[in-house]
This record gives C-alpha cells, structure tokens and sequence, in this order.
C-alpha cells in the first residue's frame, strides 16, 4: 500500500519505522503538511498515494500562537486545508489525527485553562469534516498519548535536537496504529461471531448449574461475562452478525436467556442458534448454509481448545480468536477481535437492521422446507407466508430510498437505467411518467420498500423503462403483482397495451425471461409483432441495438385480453 | 559490545557484521543528522542512560555511544 504521512512536526523516525511494511512518501523537510495539502508540490501527486494520514501534534499547533481565539481561526484554516486535500485525493482515504495539547502553562491554580477547549474545538471541526467526506477518517492520536503515558509519550531532547515531539516509545505506537489502520483499509471485513456459551457468554454450565445458577453479575467474576456481553451488543448494532454454536439442550439455553437477569444479549441478538450436541464444525457448516454466507465469513470464539483445534483443522476459512488463559483479559480479547476482523469505518441503518432481516430470511427459508418437505408447492409456501404488497408514488418520504435502489440493484433490473436524485424528481414531475413504488411485508418481518417501476404513458401506449426489485425478495411472485397492479392502474387510464424492454447487462440474468412469464410477447421496438425487422434487429425479430450499443429485446402485451389472476395482489389504494 | 553493535544495526537496518566500534558519523548511509538523533533517543532507551544535549555534537562513532553505557554500568 502506498502511504503518506503528513505532519506539522518531524515524524522521519516514523516514516522510516513504516517503511518496513509499506511504500511511503518521504516529504522534503518536516512541518510541510499544508504545502502538500494545497497542491504546491507535484510530488506527492506522482507518488499517488493510496492512504493520506494528517497527524497532527498539539503543541506544534499552539507553540508560536497565543490565545484561544487565535488557534481556533488557525484550526479553521486547517479544516480547509484538508477538505481540499481530501478533494484532490477522491480515491485515498485520508485520516486525519485529533490533538493533544501538552500543558506549557506554568500550573494556573485553580483556574482551568484553555488547552482541553483547543482539543474539543479541533474534534468538532473535525466532526463535521468527516459528515461530509466518506473517504475521511480519524486517528485517535491522544487516546493513544494516554495509553503511552503523556509524560513517557513526548522526548524533550528529541524535540529541542530534532523538532521530534514524541519519544521513541511514542512513535512505534504510532506506527502499529498506523500499520494496523492501514491494513484494516484492504482486508475483508469478516460478517458472522460465532460463540459458544458455558465459560464463554456466562461462567460455569448452564446444563449443570441451572439459568440462575451460571455466573454473570454485575461485579466480580460474573462482570467478566456480562461485559463480554455488552461488547457483544456492540458488535451486532455495528452490522455484525452473531450466532451460537453449543453444546447443550437447546432448552437450557432458551431458560437462561430467558430467566436470568443479568443477560445482556436476548437471543432474538443472535441471527442463528445451533444449541444441541452435534459437532460444532457440523453446525457451523449449517448456520454458513442458512445465513447463506461463505466460511470465510465466521470468526469463532469458544473457550474449549479441542473445539478451536477441531474448527481450525476442518473448517481452515473460520478465523478461530485465541481465547484467553486468563478469563479476566477475555474482554479484552474479544474488543480485539473486532479491530482485527470486524473493524468498520462507518455504520448506516442498514448495518444496525441486519440481524433481524437475516433472522427473518432464515424463518421463510425453514418454513420454505417444511412446506416443501410435506409435499406443498412452491405457491402454497408463498401464500403461507401471508405477503402485503402496498403500492405507491414516488414521494418526498420515499426518494432516497427510491433512488439508492435504482442505483444499486443489479440482478432484478430489466433495463439497469440509473438516475441520481434530481434527475429522478425532473422524470417523476413529467406529466406523461409515473413512478411506482412497492413495500413488502409478511408474517415474518417488513421489508420495507423494495421495488420500483418507472412508466411513461403514450397516447393508449405505456412503456415500461425500467422495472427493478431487491433480490431479497425475489422467487415470491412479488413481480407478477406489481406489473399487474401498473396495467390495471392503466386500463383505467385508458392505456390498452404495455410495451416493456429487456436490456442484457453483466448481472441482470435473472430477469431475461421475465417479461414472457409475465404473458407479455416479443416484438419490434415500434410495438408491431410481424413486420419487417429493421437493419439493426437480429432474426428473432425483437431486437434492437439502442445508442449505448446494448441489445435491447423488446415486448408488448395486450390489455383488452382477458388476464390470468395472479397469486398474490398488491394494494394500490391511494394511486390513480 | 555485540549485543549493542546487534542492537544499532536493527535501527540501521543493516547487517551487525557491517558494524564495529569505529563505525563514525556519516559512514553509514542511513547515519545521517537524523539518525544521530533517533539513536541518542533509542539507546538513552533501551539502556537507560542519559546522553546529555550538549555532548551530542562530539559523538562521531558507536564506541562515543558505547561509553555512556559503560559508564552507567
């Protein structure tokens, strides 16, 4: 990885000591961080960094400018510096340090002093920094002062010989945090904590010991585990999924979760629980299968190392966590544990909703077997699954949502036409378009809204442009609804046929025969079925190459036939 | 005086066999004004000993180095 370390102080020490692990820019001189960050030399530019760290050293900032004011300005300034760099490096991550002010005052008594203000006022500016650019991130620079010790962190002597704040101890703390951020930049983010119970989320054996009787408390021994838990709690509202692999009565299980009240974690926390006395390399395999993840996905946390060696051994993708000799450093470990394979930047509701839509997916995908397993059809497990199908319009609410998707979806997309937000609202303020929208519920969960249909109505003709739909409800019928749902809206709009289009992309396979099974037949562009193709259709007669070069098929359907009934029916109370 | 000579071609990042008491100022590549600082830094470390700002610019060699190490002893 290529990097650039940036200082307003000499941090040559550092860059030599990352050096070792990485490329690195070699600034000309210390303190030239602003140089670089306005442009004013190419070099950096040639160099292409792929990861730009600003760190900043407090005393450096305040040692020639007296007054809080007066540094609040400069700091100002400072943001404006590194929004500029963040903009001339749009595919960089730039992480810029928060500030330590080593006290340089003589004690002021009782008074306090203005050095904590210049940190807050630096983190608040920083705070909207980071708001604004998704590329940009923090490097906790004082809390890594703290850690050191604040008198063992600064060399007096290296900074009056060198303009080196930090001593040597300093500086390869530094450079391990630097390292390890950097690494946290290209590696996967693994998506499953699988954990066992007894010794591990509780002290003791629940199967033994009784729901009241495993250790989990509010001090002592049992605080061990009741802060392994609330870590826990982190972990899942970060994105994270956690599952339980067991050895035990899944009944034991469900009366301690239940009953004890120190339980942080609920096991509605966990997307999928394994409680039984199969092999946990067996459940493992199973819960990849259910959450429909890779192995190399799951990170295993168990207190037993036959069960660690047995998963190491069998299951090689699972990153297996030491677990500690010590029960007191297990927290630790497992906060570790996260910086090492789940550490993610920046969290969005889509993160915090993730166990239960993985909850919810795997409840269909049980009820799926079962109903199939007793000799049902596929439409009887789609009507056991009590589907609501609410249309609407495109609206301020539902916008964004609309347009992330539209820009997102890949497979269930006829024709990959993508729009950012204002083009959206110019299409939908034509008179002649409409924009569907459809949300989803069931028994087991909301979906939310998870399909979009783009129209445009000519004369007694309405083209489909573009009919998209989240994969993760794809295979319910949900598709047959909708489009049914548009061309009743359109008959009675006067509309008596649909015309629509398939374009073939990398990832829209999915939808290639959508349009027939939904009773619609291949035509010309121009909507005529038996004419002469043109000199850019091919022999089917319904291919057309449009202006990007792709082959659009093209498709009609009457609406003065008679229609077959659908499975299921969406609500379209409230369109016209 | 290995263990020392091992320990100041790690910093270097040379061979230790490259090395010897008479190893001066500007000899070695990497043995440059900052170098010169980084090593008062990492040896008053990892030995404990106080190198004083004032004596700094009279150290040519390691064997300078090595002797406020045996004077600490």
């Amino acid at each position: 990885m290529k990097l650039a370390v940036l200082s307003n102080v000499n941090l040559d020490i550092l860059i030599q000591q990352i050096q070792k692990k990485h490329e690195v820019f070699a600034p000309d001189g210390y303190g030239q961080w602003v140089k670089y960050a306005l442009g004013a030399d190419a070099r950096l530019e040639e160099f292409g960094p792929e990861c730009i760290y600003i760190i900043l050293d407090g005393f450096g900032i305040v040692e020639n400018i007296d007054g809080f004011e007066a540094v609040s300005r400069e700091l100002e300034q400072y943001i404006q510096y590194i929004s500029r760099l963040i903009k001339r490096y749009p595919a960089a991550a730039v992480v810029v340090s928060d500030i330590h002010v080593k006290g340089r005052y003589i004690d002021g008594g009782d008074f306090a002093e203005n050095d904590c203000r210049i940190e807050s006022c630096w983190d608040s500016l920083c705070d909207g920094l980071l708001d604004e650019n998704p590329t940009a991130h923090r490097l906790r620079l004082r809390e890594l002062i703290y850690s050191v010790g604040t008198k063992a962190a600064y060399d007096a002597k290296l900074w009056y010989m060198g303009s080196v704040p930090y001593s040597i101890k300093m500086l390869t703390a530094l450079a391990d945090k630097i390292n390890s951020m950097t690494d946290s930049f290209t590696s996967k983010r693994r998506k499953v904590l699988v954990t066992d119970l007894d010794n591990t989320l509780w002290g003791g054996v629940v199967g033994e010991d009784g729901p009241m009787g495993i250790e989990l408390s509010n001090s002592h021994v049992g605080a061990i585990y009741r802060d392994v838990q609330k870590l826990l709690v982190q972990f899942k509202d970060k994105g994270i999924l956690l599952g339980i692999v067991s050895k035990n009565n899944s009944e034991d299980v469900r009366a301690a979760f239940e009953q004890n009240p120190y339980m942080y974690l609920k096991l509605e926390d966990f997307a999928a629980v394994y409680a039984n006395w199969d092999s946990k390399v067996q459940n493992i395999r199973a819960m990849a299968r259910e959450l429909n993840l890779g192995l190399d996905s799951f990170v295993f946390l168990d207190d037993n190392n036959i069960e660690r060696e047995a998963v190491k051994m069998e299951l090689p993708e699972v990153a297996v966590i030491d677990f500690p000799r010590d029960a007191a450093r297990l927290p630790e470990v497992v906060l570790k544990a996260y910086e090492d394979y789940f550490r993610s930047w920046r969290i969005t509701g889509e993160d915090m909703a993730r166990t239960r839509q993985y909850r919810e997916e795997s409840a269909r995908r049980q009820a799926m077997q079962k109903v199939l397993a007793d000799n049902f059809s596929m439409d009887d497990y789609i009507r056991s699954l009590d589907i609501k199908i609410k249309m609407a319009a495109l609206n301020e609410g539902n916008l964004e949502r609309v347009v992330q998707l539209l820009n997102k979806t890949n497979q269930f997309n006829t024709n990959t036409l993508r729009m950012n937000l204002s083009e959206m609202k110019l299409y939908a303020a034509k008179e002649s378009n409409r924009v569907y929208t459809a949300s989803v519920s069931d028994r087991y969960g909301d979906s939310g809204l998870i399909s979009v249909l783009l129209a445009r109505i000519e004369g007694d003709v309405c083209k489909i442009e573009n009919f998209i739909m989240s994969c993760r409800v794809m295979g319910r019928q949900i598709e047959n609804a909708v489009v049914r749902a548009v061309e009743n809206l359109m008959a009675s709009e006067g509309v008596t046929g649909m015309r629509a289009s398939y374009i073939p992309s990398a990832k829209n396979s999915p939808v290639k025969d959508l349009w027939e099974r939904l009773g619609y037949r291949p035509v010309h562009s121009d909507g005529s079925g038996d004419e002469n193709c043109g000199a850019n259709a091919d022999n089917t007669g319904n291919r057309e190459i449009n202006k990007d070069g792709a082959v659009a098929v093209n498709y009609f359907k009457s609406l003065t036939d008679a229609q077959e009934p659908t499975l299921l029916t969406a609500d379209t109370d409230g369109l016209t | 005086m290995d263990n020392f000579l091992s320990f100041i071609a790690d910093i270097f990042d040379v061979p230790a066999d490259t090395l010897s008491p008479d190893t001066e100022f500007g000899s070695v590549p990497c043995w440059d004004s900052l170098m010169q600082i980084r090593l008062v830094a990492e040896i008053s470390d990892e030995y404990d000993v106080d190198i004083p700002i004032d004596e700094v610019p009279d150290i040519r060699t390691l064997r300078d180095f090595y002797r406020y190490i045996e004077e600490n002893n």
